[in-house]
């Protein structure tokens, strides 16, 4: 089971933590960067790669814990925080805060890995979902201005004939703009598309219910 | 007329003519004494009266000639005067001799008085001679009449009217006399009164005279001007008006009695000037006597003496004011002659002494002097006198109520212009209280003296340059010297002194920190080693403050030195004992100090895990990676002996052998902990009591340990007292006997309490917020490994006491 598409970066001050988790990571199969502080760490140009981040609580430059309140969640893959003698009240705070695990030295290997590959996945899947949208702003972005004013109404799931209405162009004319968008768009089906709207945060202005033109 | 018998008919013109001649020698007679205008008019009134009898018997003069024998005639050619009749018009009808000489040759009938008298005195007389014709007087008179050699002489002249024997006015007979002399002398008079008069009119001065009783009869103008126009009433007492009334009544006395006795009167007095403005006059009044000594008048000059007066009086307040001051002057003043008696004691010098001033006079004063001092008083101000030399000196003054008090006698010399002494001032000052406080102030001094030099500490002063300035008794003895106030041949004295009396490794440090002192002002403070006088180095403290005026200048540095040698044997042992208990006191904050093992032994741990599981991985890889897995193996290995070494360590700190062991008394190790928790103790403001049992029994121990254990239930008593803030916080020590072979002592605190007293001596068991629950756990286990026990209990009201015991050391143990 190897990963090549991910890496484990590993903060601590010990060499000889940071020696065994390097070593125990790549008889698991997966890459990773140690470093003995922080500042090495941001000093690092890290790869475009889902990963994870094990972090040690006592560390000479930063507080773990502090480093992960100071930063921003989107900038960092992560975190799997370490700590020689650890007590609750800042695991759980790590933990709201976003971390995925808080282990006490000495952690055992099961736990370990399976905080990396929890850290891993969830990077994984953040970027998955990252990468999607980009794809679906890519194709938003490929609309004309009049196929704009028609998606809305369309998502809104007014008939053809009440979107014209409200546009003041024939019907046919909306479906050709429709079908156009439907195509663009990518989208299999109507409800499809109305998923990727959803997802792409277009607003739904209009209730069928509500009749023609209410806002 | 009848006719008359003769003698009657002649006997009249003998008569008026007899009476005529017997004034006329008469008057002839007087004229010698009573001068030429008696005689003048004497001569006259006789000369008409013979005239009279002989006209009267005119007609008849034959018939008298004959009965008198005496011819008419020659009578009136015998008269010393000019002699003549006119008729009615004026005209002269006869004349004597004399007459006719003098108007010259003139042809005398028919000339007309018209004439002959000058004109500027003829209608006068003519005037006056009809006013008598009417009256039927005798006319008299004076006029001018012309000489032969035409001037005018002045003549007295008396007429008579004459009548006819039926009565009928028939014209004048009259003598004339020569008063033309008499005139000129008159003239002359007149003048020399004129002048004598404007002299009094302008002597600036009042000028009156009055007759014998007193009364007014004459003022010069200046005293018309004076007074007024309105001048007062001259007769009697009328004057006293316009004098002064405070003056009045004196000066009507005084007028009174200078009537009466004939005396001039004197005196200084006010009078009214015209505008209300009274001025004060010097009046002298003098009698003026006659021959026999009677008071004729009186004649007085007033001088205005009121600017005099005035000045007078300015000079008169000024003395008073000056008296008053030397009366008021809070001191005793006086004056002396210069022989040194009295000439002058102010108020307050007889009032102290209860002398009035002639009972000083002279030497007399020296009465007041107290006996003791007199002689060298008295010695003292006769060498002064002599020596015309100011001088002061102090002598006791008796005062009036007997108590004798200090002054100082102050004397000074006036001289007068030519240097010569004419007088002594001088002062008395009341120096009693001074003198007191000088007597108090000297007894303090040596008082403080007497402290300074008994009181079991070095003491010392140096001035602000560094110069030795005192040592106390103590430091002679110390040192077994004085300050030798000598100068130095070379360096200063401080220098000097400073080789001599320091350890030579202590001098430049001393030195150094003195002269840094003494150039800063700053406090100097050190311990150094000391030489003491039998050659001895010992240990001292050493501290000065500089005394500063008010301006913040230093006048002195005072120090103190304290021999600290015992103490400071003593303190290397506490310091050695502090060295040992270092280990002990890191011990005792074991919270950080389980968290830095926890650190120290979990990092290998969990290095040597995790580089198991790897080799573990490695070696189950298909194929297994042996390589990999031998250097994780190798890791291993390195980081468990890493984890044992801290082991090692940690137990190397806690390892107290049995060998260590002694016998100790544990009251002795309760009071080193108190020692060494003295500081700690003391900023938590708690009270510390000890109930200690002086017969303790020594038990075998590892003192080093005990101590860690007493410092630990001390530490737990001061965490558990950190929140009480209603009752002072105290901790109690306490030892005594436990049973037969133990030996017991206790900690108390009467802090919060505790819940669980068993379960503090878990380990990790912690009620501290930063505690990691170890301490009590170590005590424990310490204890038991002398067999001994360690416990908790909670007591009432509030606090928690820990006691333990100790097996008493058996005697073959030791």
């Amino acid at each position: 089971m190897t990963q090549d598409d991910c890496i484990v970066f590993i903060v601590d001050d010990d060499q000889r933590i940071c020696e065994a988790l390097c070593e125990l990571l790549a008889a698991r199969g997966l890459a990773s960067v140690a470093f003995n502080s922080i500042a090495d760490y941001l000093a690092f140009p890290r790869p475009d790669l889902s990963g994870c981040l094990i972090l040690d609580v006592e560390l000479p430059d930063i507080n773990g814990l502090e480093f992960q309140k100071q930063t921003d969640r989107e900038q960092h893959p992560p975190i799997v925080f370490i700590t020689g003698h650890g007590d609750i009240p800042s695991s759980v705070r790590a933990i709201q805060r976003g971390a995925v695990d808080f282990l006490t030295k000495p952690f055992s290997e099961t736990e370990l890995m399976k905080s990396v590959h929890t850290a891993i996945d969830r990077d994984c899947g953040v970027r998955l979902e990252r990468a999607e949208l980009v794809t679906l702003q890519r194709r938003l972005s490929s609309l004309t201005s009049r196929e704009r004013q028609v998606l809305p109404l369309v998502v809104s799931g007014l008939l053809n004939k009440q979107a014209a209405a409200e546009l003041g162009i024939s019907e046919v004319t909306l479906q050709i703009h429709r079908g156009k968008i439907m195509h663009k768009m990518q989208a299999a089906s109507l409800a499809d598309l109305v998923r990727i709207a959803e997802r792409l945060q277009v607003p739904v202005t209009h209730s069928r219910r509500a009749g023609t033109s209410s806002k | 007329m009848k006719a008359m018998p003769p003698l009657r008919k002649y006997g009249s013109t003998i008569a008026i003519s007899g009476a005529g001649l017997l004034v006329f020698w008469l008057s002839s007679e007087l004229a010698a004494t009573a001068g030429p205008s008696v005689y003048v008019r004497s001569a006259l009134l006789a000369a008409t009266a013979i005239l009279t009898g002989v006209f009267i018997q005119g007609p008849q003069r034959q018939g008298a000639l004959d009965r008198t024998g005496y011819d008419a005639r020659e009578f009136l050619e015998g008269i010393p005067g000019l002699a003549w009749i006119v008729d009615t018009e004026g005209r002269l009808t006869k004349g004597n001799t004399s007459l006719r000489d003098y108007l010259g040759a003139v042809d005398t009938s028919n000339l007309h008085c018209r004439q002959v008298i000058h004109p500027e005195d003829f209608d006068r007389t003519e005037g006056l001679m009809s006013q008598c014709l009417e009256n039927g007087q005798q006319f008299h008179g004076a006029y001018r009449l012309r000489r032969h050699d035409g001037t005018y002489r002045w003549f007295r002249v008396a007429a008579c009217p004459r009548h006819d024997r039926d009565g009928e006015f028939i014209g004048w007979c009259g003598i004339l006399l020569d008063i033309d002399d008499q005139k000129v002398a008159e003239e002359a008079l007149r003048a020399t009164e004129h002048s004598l008069r404007s002299i009094l009119d302008n002597i600036p001065g009042l000028i009156i005279t009055a007759d014998s009783e007193g009364n007014q009869d004459y003022a010069n103008k200046t005293q018309r001007d004076y007074f007024g126009p309105d001048l007062f009433d001259l007769s009697g007492l009328g004057f006293l008006s316009i004098i002064h009334p405070d003056e009045r009544d004196g000066v009507a006395a005084a007028r009174v009695r200078s009537i009466q006795t004939g005396e001039p009167m004197d005196r200084a007095y006010r009078m009214r000037r015209y505008d209300g403005v009274y001025r004060w006059f010097h009046a002298r009044v003098e009698p003026i006597f006659d021959e026999d000594g009677k008071v004729v008048c009186w004649c007085g000059l007033f001088t205005d003496i009121d600017d005099l007066k005035r000045v007078e009086r300015a000079s008169e307040i000024k003395e008073f004011q000056l008296q008053r001051l030397i009366d008021a002057l809070p001191t005793l003043v006086w004056s002396a002659h210069t022989d040194g008696s009295t000439e002058f004691l102010n108020r307050r010098w007889l009032e102290y002494t209860g002398l009035s001033q002639e009972q000083a006079t002279d030497w007399n004063w020296t009465a007041v002097i107290h006996s003791d001092d007199r002689g060298r008083l008295v010695e003292y101000w006769r060498s002064l006198l002599a020596a015309g030399a100011p001088g002061e000196i102090e002598a006791r003054l008796r005062r009036f109520d007997g108590q004798y008090r200090w002054f100082l006698f102050q004397a000074e010399p006036v001289r007068d212009a030519s240097g010569t002494v004419i007088h002594w001032f001088g002062s008395n000052t009341d120096i009693d209280d001074r003198k007191r406080a000088e007597e108090a102030l000297r007894a303090r001094q040596y008082e403080l003296q007497q402290l300074v030099d008994t009181i079991p500490t070095l003491v010392w002063s140096v001035t602000p340059e560094g110069e030795p300035a005192y040592i106390n008794k103590q430091l002679e003895t110390y040192y077994g010297r004085k300050i030798d106030h000598s100068q130095p041949k070379e360096g200063s004295k401080l220098d000097g002194a400073l080789g001599r009396l320091m350890h030579p490794d202590d001098v430049e440090a001393v030195k150094g920190n003195l002269m840094q002192s003494l150039k800063t002002g700053e406090p100097f403070a050190m311990r150094y080693r000391n030489r003491r006088g039998d050659g001895v180095y010992r240990w001292v403290d050493n501290r000065a403050q500089p005394l500063r005026d008010d301006d913040g200048r230093i006048v002195k540095w005072y120090g103190v030195i304290i021999d600290i040698d015992d103490e400071m044997r003593a303190h290397d042992v506490v310091r050695a004992t502090q060295d040992k208990l270092s280990r002990a006191s890191q011990l005792a904050s074991l919270a950080e100090l389980s968290a830095s093992i926890a650190h120290e032994v979990n990092q290998p741990l969990a290095a040597v895990i995790t580089n198991s599981h790897a080799c573990q991985r490695w070696l189950s890889a298909d194929p297994p990676n042996l390589q990999r897995a031998r250097i994780t193996a190798e890791r291993m290995v390195r980081d468990s002996m890493a984890a044992a070494e801290v082991v090692d360590r940690i137990r190397a700190l806690f390892k107290q052998t049995a060998s260590s062991r002694t016998s100790i008394n544990l009251n002795e190790v309760i009071g080193e902990v108190r020692q060494l928790m003295f500081d700690e103790i003391i900023s938590q403001g708690i009270f510390v009591e000890a109930d200690l049992d002086a017969g303790l029994p020594p038990v075998l121990a590892d003192r080093v340990q005990m101590q860690q254990v007493l410092v630990n239930l001390v530490r737990n008593g001061i965490d558990a007292m950190k929140s009480t803030i209603d009752v002072s916080k105290s901790l109690k020590f306490g030892s005594h006997r436990y049973g037969e072979n133990a030996i017991l002592v206790y900690v108390r605190d009467n802090g919060d309490g505790i819940a669980e007293p068993e379960r503090i001596f878990e380990p990790f068991f912690t009620t501290k917020a930063g505690g990691m629950g170890m301490g009590l756990a170590i005590c424990r286990s310490i204890l038991e490994s002398h067999d001994g026990r360690l416990w908790a209990e909670s007591i009432e009201p509030r606090g928690t006491v820990f006691s333990f015991t100790l097996p008493i050391q058996s005697g073959d143990a030791a």
